[in-house]
């Protein structure tokens, strides 16, 4: 029938050309299928000749005879075919692989449509048998949705040219598929089996797909908790690594069915701690805190670590004066310590440009010290451009500017990371000599491989390693390089330039002096890449920095039009180092280092117009303050996203409680009265920890002679004698206070794993118990219990205040506690430190008892935590020890994030407690 | 009445010039204050310079110079003085401070916020125009000698204290506020006071300004100059430069391991 319609059109179009009367074809069949394929067509803009475009049109009018949607996958498929000159033989293939699918089974015709397209294009042999027996295999047990998963996965190996994995790929398709297993297994392992391949780095795909098909073969049915294991980590093995933890994981198959599949699954403790042994990959969230305390004590900043986020195969590293970019996983080397070496050593590197102030460049600087300093005018004649330039008021900042005075900015900018890096070198050598043999051999390691890729290595790269890495490595490079004149004459420049004592201005008068020597043969010079790819680009720093930029330039105009002379790059480095302030004081040191502004009126500074209202205010600016309540505090709140503070973010309402009469505390007491003993006893036996002597006491066991001898004196004098002679060793004073914080969240409404209580009464069994005990020592200590609501309405409710008897009032409120709101920590924690810190105790702890973790409007996650970590750290540098007890939960790893290890304890049940108090009162008194 | 102790002033006399490096004119400040016999409160994180600064007034006033280093058990009559009896006899002895009062020169009240709360009453009198020591026991008033000076001096690191340093003792003193020097400075005190070569010196102070910076991430307090001296002298014995930063420096400055493993890639970088 399609036939007859065909010969039809023919008779009736004959006139028109081949293009059209083709088309028209498909039009009377279905137009919109036809409209799709004439704007492809248009814009592809491919030429087809009569033969492929019959073809594809007879293909996709036999699409149409199923659906539309498999039409338009013919029509793409065929002109993806066109597109990479298949050639008619590999079209007429794909036809006729298309048209023997079984017509009832739509699906299938669709998944060739889709996909044997780029298997044809591949042109490998055994390639189609793969594809035949996978897709065989797979039409009888899964889905077309997961059957289209896994295929799709097979199109983008073969796209990025990775024809081993997709040959893997298909192959374990077809076993696993052909494995015998029940048929529920069958689905999951559809669904798990592409999730867990999708995502693996193109070098681990081999082995990993190798060893799945090992586990298919030998354990179909445990093969789901491989893939699991591979989702959750293994993956970051090596491939002699995961074939030893399989061996083993088989092993343990064999003997213990439910502990191997725990094992495979990275489920069981055996399992990970035997992973984490074979792991060499170092994982950037696991040393990512390492480095940025790294980071801080070399810049003094805080520097957010982030993995890179393109996957370029190649490791390469980037900071912008806030975030520094590493790879997520390093696995370059055979063993974890290379591994991490490597991190910290580029880490190391990064820290340079912040500690020397690469991004301080400032053209004024460089113009007055290189381009002015050769005395001559003739010099100034030489960079008019940049000279002018210089008084640019424009707010593209001088680093852009400066690669913009050259007719290449790229070239340029490569010179000046040759240069600025050499002078980084100079200064490594010169500072941190420690630092030199650890960075080198990277370096050296990675030049090496650069240089090999090429014939000859390139004369950047040689330079670079002469100036900037080290001299003897940079001799092996040059052996076969022919003239070396070039390469000396640049040598010489940048060691009459650059030295360790040079400013980065020195770097850029490099490149102004490099640039026309390079200009003749800029092609390697273009191209080059420095080590790690840490070529300098400006531009991220500035869209980050842009406003201290903005606000230093501002300063500086007004100054000069004051007639003083200062440096825009000066007054940067001030706003860096104090947290974005600067101030008349700072202003009047700045000035005082020029010979020009000697005999200046310092005084006068203030009355530069606008000078003092543009300064910038420091951070500690008071807020509009609290409109409610007379008992709000405001405090600052950390933001992980931003890698700062938001200061005046959070408000703290310190409210009271009603008076309630109730007998929560006696009843308490009464039902554990084991409990109340036992913690009263151990608390006594730590009594004694720092024995106070005191003196001229009434009562004790030895005699203070100093008081005795008054005694006498006064005695003989007939005077009436003061009867403290004695001396008294006295353990209540420890001089300890404690804040018992409690998470009075909703949250604790939930009952407790196994038990009839709530978490919060718990709570508040436990603040009983911590009442009583703390009575016992004679410990100066409040109680609270803290919740939010969103930013503005965190509430701190205090039950006893450090000076507060434990009375009646203070053991009735205790029962008042109530479960409300939700979980803002850090701003609990920052209010308990306010009330703790004016107390004079040389111990001072916080105890956090809640369920887990932070949560509130705007809080959560990862900002929730590492707030909360801030505000514990914040308490650390008052000398308060913040400890937490958490109740009723089961991931311990996460809370060793938030609160530190060896800073937080489980408990499940009240009569843990008094065991856990006495550790932790016990490790502080140590 | 007889005295126990009939010490000269001689033995309060620092005999050699102590080395110091006068930042900030503050030695000018502190003739001022001498000439206008205003007590003096210096302020500042322990190991800053402090004593030292005090025991080169001393010896450039040419005055004795009596030092009390304050504890939490020490009372009023430690300072001040008390019966003793001899032979069947009492006999007063006077306390450092009286003998100071006595005699004139400075009485340095070090680490005072350290004292119980009782003894820091007993210098109130003499610390306004009255010039004054009364004692109790004896009822005897003292005036103090023209050339008396009270100094003290408190770290205001330990915020907590500070509150207990009440007002009224406060604003009885002219303060000066001590800090860490700036590197150029401090290196030359590490230079001269702990006899190694600049180059070195200059390290060990990169060091100790990189860590003070390390506040926000939980250290108390930063290292101080006393530090880095004990650290050069480390060296002067040939312990290896890093041994000597990590023992002198890094140690004793907190348990915290992940601080501890930050500094030590430090030191492993500079040295
Ligand atoms: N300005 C200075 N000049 C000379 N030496 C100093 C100076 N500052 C600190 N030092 C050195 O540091 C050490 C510790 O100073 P010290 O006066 O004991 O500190 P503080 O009394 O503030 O705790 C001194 O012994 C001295 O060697
Ligand atoms: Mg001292």
């Amino acid at each position: 029938m399609k036939l007859e319609m065909e010969q039809e059109l023919d008779k009736q179009n004959i006139t028109l050309p081949p293009i059209e009367r083709e088309l028209d074809k498909l039009k009377i069949a279905d137009p919109g299928t036809a409209a799709f394929a004439a704007e492809r067509l248009e814009t592809l803009s491919l030429h087809l000749t009569g033969e492929t475009l019959a073809l594809m049109v007879h293909d996709t009018i036999f699409g149409l005879t199923h659906t539309s949607g498999l039409a338009k996958a013919v029509v793409n498929a065929h002109l993806d075919l066109v597109q990479q000159n298949a050639g008619l033989d590999l079209q007429t293939r794909f036809s006729s692989k298309l048209r023997q699918a079984p017509a009832n089974t739509p699906g299938e015709a669709e998944i060739i449509a889709l996909f044997f397209g780029s298997v044809l294009l591949c042109r490998r042999s055994g390639m189609e048998e793969r594809f035949d027996q996978a897709l065989g295999t797979m039409k009888q047990r899964g889905s077309f949705h997961s059957t289209h998963e896994c295929f799709s996965l097979v199109t983008r190996f073969l796209g990025e040219n990775d024809i081993q994995a997709a040959a893997l790929f298909l192959e374990l398709l077809h076993e696993t598929f052909s494995a015998a297993m029940v048929f529920s297994l069958h689905q999951t392992l559809f669904q798990a089996l592409p999730k867990a391949i999708a995502p693996l780095p193109a070098p681990k795909r081999p082995w990993l797909i190798r060893g799945l098909r090992r586990m298919v073969r030998t354990d179909p049915t445990a093969f789901g908790h491989l893939i699991k294991g591979v989702r959750n980590g293994l993956c970051f093995l090596t491939e002699q690594g995961f074939d030893l933890f399989l061996t083993k994981a088989l092993e343990t198959l064999a003997k213990d069915r439910s502990r191997g599949e725990r094992f495979l699954a990275l489920e069981s403790r055996v399992a990970t701690d035997w992973f984490n042994e074979i792991k060499v990959v170092v994982i950037l969230d696991d040393i990512q805190a390492k480095l940025q305390r790294y980071m801080a004590l070399r810049t003094g900043r805080n520097f957010t670590i982030r993995p890179v986020r393109e996957d370029t195969g190649t490791i390469c590293v980037r900071s912008n004066g806030r975030e520094l970019f590493l790879p997520n996983e390093f696995d370059r080397y055979p063993d974890k310590q290379s591994n991490k070496e490597l991190a910290t050593c580029l880490t190391r590197l990064e820290a340079c440009y912040y500690e020397w102030g690469s991004f301080l460049f400032d053209m004024e600087k460089l113009v007055d010290l290189h381009l002015h300093s050769h005395g001559a005018s003739q010099d100034q004649a030489r960079f008019p451009e940049m000279t002018k330039k210089v008084s640019d008021t424009g707010t593209t900042n001088d680093m852009t500017r400066f690669f913009g005075c050259f007719n290449d900015p790229v070239l340029a900018r490569n010179l000046f990371t040759i240069a600025e890096h050499a002078r980084i070198m100079h200064r490594i050598r010169h500072f941190y000599p420690g630092m030199v043999n650890r960075v080198l051999p990277f370096l050296r390691e990675e030049a090496r491989q650069m240089a090999s890729v090429t014939d000859a290595p390139p004369l950047p790269l040689i330079l670079y390693a002469r100036i900037a890495m080290d001299r003897d490595f940079a001799a092996t490079l040059e052996k076969d390089l022919n003239d070396h004149g070039l390469l000396n004459r640049l040598d010489t420049l940048a060691a009459g330039l650059v030295s360790h004592e040079s400013g980065v201005e020195a770097s850029a008068a490099f490149v102004v002096e490099a640039y026309p020597l390079v200009e003749q043969h800029p092609v390697q010079f273009l191209n080059f890449t420095a080590p790690f790819h840490r070529n300098i680009d400006e531009r991220p720093y500035f869209k980050i920095n842009a406003n201290t930029y903005a606000r230093a330039k501002e300063i500086k105009i007004l100054l000069n039009k004051g007639n003083a002379k200062i440096y825009t790059s000066d007054i940067r480095q001030k706003l860096v180092e104090n947290n974005d302030t600067i101030s008349l004081d700072d202003i009047r040191e700045l000035l005082l280092a020029h010979r020009e502004n000697q005999g200046m009126d310092m005084g006068s500074l203030t009355a530069i117009p606008g000078l003092s209202e543009s300064l910038p205010q420091g951070k500690n600016t008071l807020a509009p303050s609290p409109v409610f309540g007379e008992n709000v505090s405001v405090y600052k709140e950390w933001d992980c996203n931003a890698n700062d503070y938001r200061n005046s973010h959070v408000w703290v309402h310190d409210t009271g409680f009603p008076e309630c009469e109730n007998d929560f505390y006696q009843t308490t007491l009464n039902t554990h009265p084991g409990l109340v003993k036992k913690i009263r006893h151990t608390f006594e036996l730590l009594k004694p920890e720092t024995v106070k002597i005191i003196r001229q006491s009434l009562e004790g066991e030895e005699f203070d002679y100093r008081a005795l001898v008054d005694f006498a004196v006064d005695r003989r004098a007939r005077l009436t004698p003061k009867e403290n002679i004695y001396i008294k060793r006295l353990k209540q004073e420890r001089n300890v206070a404690v804040t018992l914080l409690l998470d009075q969240s909703r949250s604790t409404a939930n009952q407790v794993k196994g038990s009839e209580k709530t978490v919060l009464d718990m709570e508040k069994e436990a603040a009983v118990l911590f009442c009583e005990a703390l009575e016992v020592v004679g410990d100066s200590f409040s109680v609270a219990g803290y919740c939010g609501s969103g930013r503005h309405g965190v509430r701190y409710q205090t039950v006893k205040g450090f000076d507060d008897a434990l009375d009646q009032g203070v053991k009735n409120r205790i029962d008042l506690i109530t479960a409300q709101g939700s979980t803002r920590t850090g701003a609990g924690i920052r209010h308990a430190i306010s009330k703790l810190d004016p107390v004079a105790a040389k111990i001072k702890l916080i105890l956090l008892l809640g369920d887990g973790f932070p949560n509130d409007v705007d809080y959560k996650h990862t900002y929730a935590v590492e707030d909360t970590r801030k505000a514990i750290s914040e308490a650390r540098a008052k000398n308060i020890v913040l400890k937490a007890i958490t109740v009723n939960i089961s991931t311990l790893s996460g809370l060793n994030v938030l609160y530190g290890e060896f800073r937080h304890n489980v408990i499940s049940d009240l009569r843990e407690l008094p065991d856990r108090l006495l550790s932790i009162y016990s490790s502080l008194t140590r | 009445m007889t005295h126990f102790f009939d010490t000269s002033d001689q033995d309060f006399r620092i005999g050699e010039k102590p080395y110091l490096l006068d930042r900030e004119n503050r030695g000018a400040i502190f003739r001022s204050a001498y000439d206008a016999r205003l007590p003096v409160m210096l302020k500042g994180p322990t190991g800053c310079g402090k004593s030292r600064f005090v025991e080169r007034m001393a010896f450039e006033l040419n005055l004795p110079l009596i030092t009390i280093s304050c504890h939490e058990d020490l009372f009023a009559s430690d300072l001040v003085g008390r019966f003793l009896l001899k032979n069947d006899e009492t006999i007063w002895s006077d306390g450092p401070l009286t003998r100071a009062v006595r005699m004139g020169g400075i009485c340095y009240l070090d680490e005072v916020v350290e004292a119980r709360k009782d003894t820091t009453v007993v210098i109130h009198p003499l610390t306004d125009n009255r010039r004054i020591l009364p004692i109790d026991k004896t009822g005897e008033i003292i005036k103090a000698h023209p050339d008396f000076l009270l100094v003290i001096s408190y770290n205001p690191g330990y915020q907590s204290v500070l509150k207990d340093l009440k007002q009224s003792t406060r604003q009885r003193f002219v303060s000066m506020t001590f800090d860490y020097p700036d590197p150029e400075d401090e290196a030359t005190i590490v230079e001269n006071e702990g006899g190694i070569d600049r180059q070195t010196a200059k390290k060990l102070v990169s060091l100790a300004v990189k860590i003070r910076a390390l506040k926000e991430h939980g250290l108390v307090e930063g290292a101080s100059t006393r530090l880095l001296i004990y650290a050069a002298a480390l060296l002067r014995q040939g312990v290896s430069p890093k041994t000597a930063a990590r023992t002198a420096i890094a140690l004793p400055l907190t348990d915290d391991d992940r601080l501890q493993e930050t500094m030590n890639d430090l030191i492993d970088d500079l040295f």
